[in-house]
């Protein structure tokens, strides 16, 4: 699949310029520049690798990452009021990026064997909520909402595609709104976080700060945007302007030109994402295929809606775009066997051709 | 089998769908965002980056008549040291020795002091001259932060400091002529606005404008900074001399009211400046301009002014002085209770006698009645000059018109008593009398310069006539008969000059009556009929209690002397001619 290949290059190369408006310290540019390399690496492998020899790890791989979330409410690092990861030295790891995927590889491979049992409760949406809610307790105790609602909505997406009944989904979708109201209102800065978002305007300088600051810089940008490294909000007014603001210091050096195409470029590789798994030969890979797709659809839209005040902030890197090394290995770790998914696992032959050409066109335009 | 997975694959459009949707509300955001409220969001924006500083204008200097600097701006650089680059010992090390180096500190004290401090950016020392700010500019030392300032330097020392006063930190005038003249000496400040960070710092390529500050003028004084000088010393050996607690010396130009110099005791001294000290507020004004006394005997030359001026007496005119005049029953002495017997108006003068003071102000009373207190108007008593200084009191007069009044008052002013001027308004008042007439508006600056050259001199200004010309040589003449007469020695006589003057010892008044101290004064003019320079002398609370024409006389006429060969006047005096 040249086609997402394409548009991770697409990706990668807009990082980089993305990351290279930071600057100064080119401390976050080097090291985005060899996570990507390393991703890259990961992504290739993953790639050539038959994605049906996940299936044996899921279990393993599932049990470890388990292991590392509890590892991290032990011995992790605390940053920001909240422990999400656990240092090598150097070397930073955060279990919840890798979570993610793992939770995918396993939800997949249990769904996958389930068959038509899932449409009853007691094989079905029970343990279902059993597995998906003790994991998500561990999540929430770091605490890292974001993750948990990211993983919240590829895990339900998932069960929905593997054939769960629409009693049983709405169940979820009464439940998990619950829950995440309760949630919300327990941790102060998560109330804050929506109060912010109704009431910007009232506290301009504390809560609403941070929204505030990023819809000027992105209104300001306009529809050609200040030009690229011309960024007044990264100069401390937008805070996390390298992760979760990314979006905003892109929609206020290239405006809407360059806002809008991320979101479509987005929305295209969703598009593939979904094909795949459509056309996928078995309900391992689609499975597979769907939650690596809702992953990085949602976390993009949450992201943006964030920023955009659409939603309220939830905290989430913008996947590819985003500094942060955990993060964008585990992206691209995910697109390989995204891709392994559409190569060894479709049947009709190459129906994306002429798409491909179009996505050529996109890339020479950014570049 | 195949039919589920039909359905599965059916089933993953969706959450395509959902998600496709929400990514449209997104576009419509940003399509709102970005192109329609951008104008809105731009403002803002703009709004909250900019930032403003003010560019201080290159503040005028201050020269004396001839273009000597007296008060003038030099460029410095204010010292910074950001406390958290230096609190890494091993970044800061360097950078202390080499800074402690340049300002005389000793580095570890000069460390400690900025760890110890609260800011972020400490002040270590103002003002450090320019050449060695730029030298640590160039040594780009780590943490170092130097901000262009100018520094007001007084290069002739205390000369005239108390007409000079000084600036705040603010760069603006609290005293004195640098209070005076602020808006011309300022300029206009300049502004340079500039893109920032929160947390106030410039951004790198941002947009920055600056508008230049327009240059504040150069103030050129009437004061001459040599006469300034003689009259400073000449003040502080007389007071030295006579244990005198304060006083003043002015030396006006009489024909234009131009202040040559104004000496005063207290005053301001650049050298010992310490406003911790309270007592040494009182040095904000000037006590020539702010302060009133009693003017005593020197009245007198107003009272005979007067009454001539009106043709009620002439120099000739004789009275009998039995040493005590009742005025509604209230007996009123001479001076030294002496009885003089007949005497010319010209003899009261001589010596100073209250009673023909009275006389004279009787006389002009019976021809015109209400004329004192109108004369006492044109000669300008009782109210302010409008001399260019701030701060100037307007005296105390009691007019007929005030509840208070009685017809005692008006005998006691006619010597002197019962009234209050500035030495300033005295000043002008006798300048008056002696300079043709014209009653003209004393004032301390003479052109206004701006940075291009361009020169602006001020006009004398003539308030009004008090007396006419004839009545003012006359007057001169009395007056010079009062330092000058066959078979008298008078201290306050010239010995190369001919000249006039008149002296006054009057008791400080305090509520009902008058304390033991006293203030000896003598205000005199050179040369006789043409005179250049009208000099008051007065002397606070001397403590050897020697009349005016004793302690201050002789200030006055070797003053005189001084003044006029250093103003290359042709000596006219009657002892110098008949000198080989």
């Amino acid at each position: 699949m040249l086609t997402i290949t394409g548009l991770v290059t697409v990706y990668s190369a807009s990082f980089v310029i993305g990351l290279a408006r930071f600057g100064d310290p080119n401390y976050f540019v080097i090291r985005q520049a060899i996570w990507a390399a390393i991703g890259t690496l990961l992504l290739i492998a993953a790639m050539r690798t038959d994605y049906h020899r996940l299936k044996p790890l899921a279990l393993p791989v599932m049990v470890l990452t388990i292991g590392a979330l509890v590892a991290v409410l032990v011995i992790g690092v605390e940053g920001g009021g909240a422990r999400r990861w656990i240092g090598f030295g150097e070397l930073t790891v955060q279990p919840a990026e890798f979570a993610k995927l793992t939770v995918i590889i396993y939800l997949a491979a249990w769904l996958a064997s389930k068959g038509d049992e899932l449409r009853t409760i007691e094989h079905g949406l029970v343990p279902f909520v059993f597995i998906i809610g003790s994991l998500g307790a561990l999540i929430m105790l770091q605490p890292n909402l974001g993750t948990t609602l990211i993983i919240l909505l590829i895990t339900v997406t998932m069960f929905w595609v593997a054939g769960a009944s629409f009693g049983q989904m709405l169940a979820l979708a009464v439940s998990g709104f619950v829950a995440m109201a309760l949630l919300a209102t327990v941790a102060g800065y998560r109330a804050d976080r929506i109060t912010a978002f109704f009431s910007a305007e009232s506290d301009p300088l504390g809560n609403g700060f941070q929204t505030l600051q990023s819809l000027i810089a992105i209104g300001n940008g306009g529809i050609h945007g200040l030009g690229l490294g011309a960024s007044r909000g990264k100069f401390f007014y937008i805070p996390e302007s390298h992760t979760d603001g990314v979006f905003a210091i892109i929609g206020e050096e290239l405006g809407i030109l360059a806002t809008v195409p991320i979101i479509l470029l987005y929305m295209l590789l969703m598009f593939r994402g979904f094909q795949v798994a459509r056309r996928a030969q078995d309900d391992f890979g689609r499975l597979i295929a769907t939650g690596v797709t809702t992953w990085i659809t949602v976390q993009a839209l949450l992201n943006i809606g964030g920023i955009t005040r659409v939603i309220p902030l939830t905290g989430v890197p913008l996947p590819f775009l985003s500094f942060g090394s955990n993060a964008l290995a585990a992206v691209m770790l995910a697109m390989g066997i995204l891709i392994s998914v559409s190569r060894y696992g479709t049947n009709s032959a190459l129906p994306a051709r002429p798409a491909a050409g179009k996505d050529r066109h996109i890339v020479r335009r950014r570049q | 089998m195949p039919k589920q997975r039909a359905q599965g694959s059916r089933r993953v459009w969706v959450p395509a769908a959902f998600l496709g949707l929400f990514a449209m509300v997104l576009v419509a955001r940003l399509v709102q965002l970005q192109v329609l409220d951008h104008a809105r969001y731009a403002e803002a924006a703009q709004q909250e980056l900019l930032g403003k500083d003010v560019v201080y204008a290159r503040r005028g200097s201050i020269l004396d008549r001839n273009g000597n600097v007296l008060a003038t701006s030099v460029n410095t650089w204010d010292v910074y040291v950001n406390s958290r680059t230096w609190k890494d010992a091993g970044r800061s090390q360097k950078a202390a020795n080499v800074l402690g180096a340049a300002i005389k500190l000793d580095p570890g004290v000069l460390r400690a002091s900025v760890l110890a401090s609260d800011a972020v950016d400490v002040l270590i020392r103002r003002d450090v001259d320019f050449e060695t700010g730029n030298a640590l500019i160039k040594q780009d030392l780590e943490g170092v932060i130097l901000l262009p300032n100018t520094n007001r330097v007084n290069p002739e020392g205390d000369v005239a400091a108390s007409v000079l006063g000084f600036i705040g930190l603010d760069n603006t005038g609290l005293a004195g002529i640098e209070a005076a003249y602020n808006d011309m000496l300022q300029g206009e400040p300049g502004k340079a606005i500039y893109e920032r960070d929160t947390t106030g710092d410039p951004i790198p390529f941002g947009q920055h404008t600056v508008q230049p500050p327009k240059p504040g003028k150069d103030v050129v004084l009437t004061i001459d900074r040599f006469i300034q000088e003689m009259a400073e010393q000449r003040l502080a050996t007389a007071m030295k001399e006579h244990r005198a607690k304060g006083g003043a010396i002015i030396v006006m130009a009489p024909a234009t009211g131009e202040i040559l110099a104004l000496a005063t005791s207290p005053g301001l001294k650049f050298s010992n400046l310490n406003f911790d000290d309270p007592s040494q507020l009182e040095l904000l004004k000037n006590v020539a301009v702010s302060n009133v006394y009693e003017p005593g005997s020197v009245m007198k030359i107003l009272t005979a002014a007067a009454a001539i001026d009106a043709g009620a007496v002439t120099p000739d005119t004789s009275y009998v002085d039995n040493g005590i005049a009742y005025i509604y029953g209230i007996p009123i002495k001479n001076w030294d209770d002496s009885v003089y017997g007949p005497q010319t108006m010209t003899e009261v003068l001589q010596n100073s006698i209250n009673t023909g003071a009275i006389f004279m102000m009787q006389q002009l009373e019976a021809i015109r009645p209400g004329g004192f207190q109108k004369y006492l108007d044109a000669f300008g008593i009782g109210r302010p000059t409008g001399i260019d200084f701030q701060g100037e009191a307007e005296g105390i007069v009691r007019r007929p018109t005030d509840s208070d009044w009685s017809p005692v008052d008006l005998a006691t002013q006619a010597f002197g008593q019962s009234i209050s001027v500035t030495p300033i308004q005295l000043m002008a008042a006798v300048g008056a009398a002696i300079n043709g007439g014209n009653l003209v508006k004393p004032h301390l600056v003479r052109a206004l310069v701006d940075q291009q050259g361009n020169r602006t001199e001020v006009k004398p200004e003539i308030v009004g006539r008090a007396i006419s010309g004839q009545t003012s040589a006359t007057v001169r003449q009395m007056l010079h008969q009062v330092v000058e007469s066959p078979g008298r020695f008078h201290p306050g006589n010239p010995r190369e000059y001919s000249a006039g003057g008149k002296s006054g010892t009057a008791n400080v008044p305090v509520p009902n009556g008058y304390d033991q101290t006293q203030i000896a004064s003598f205000i005199g003019f050179a040369p006789l009929d043409n005179p250049q320079i009208l000099v008051l002398v007065k002397l606070d609370n001397n403590d050897d209690f020697l009349t005016g024409t004793v302690a201050a006389g002789p200030v006055f006429s070797k003053l005189a002397d001084d003044i006029l060969r250093y103003m290359n006047i042709r000596p006219d005096g009657s002892k110098y001619v008949s000198r080989p």
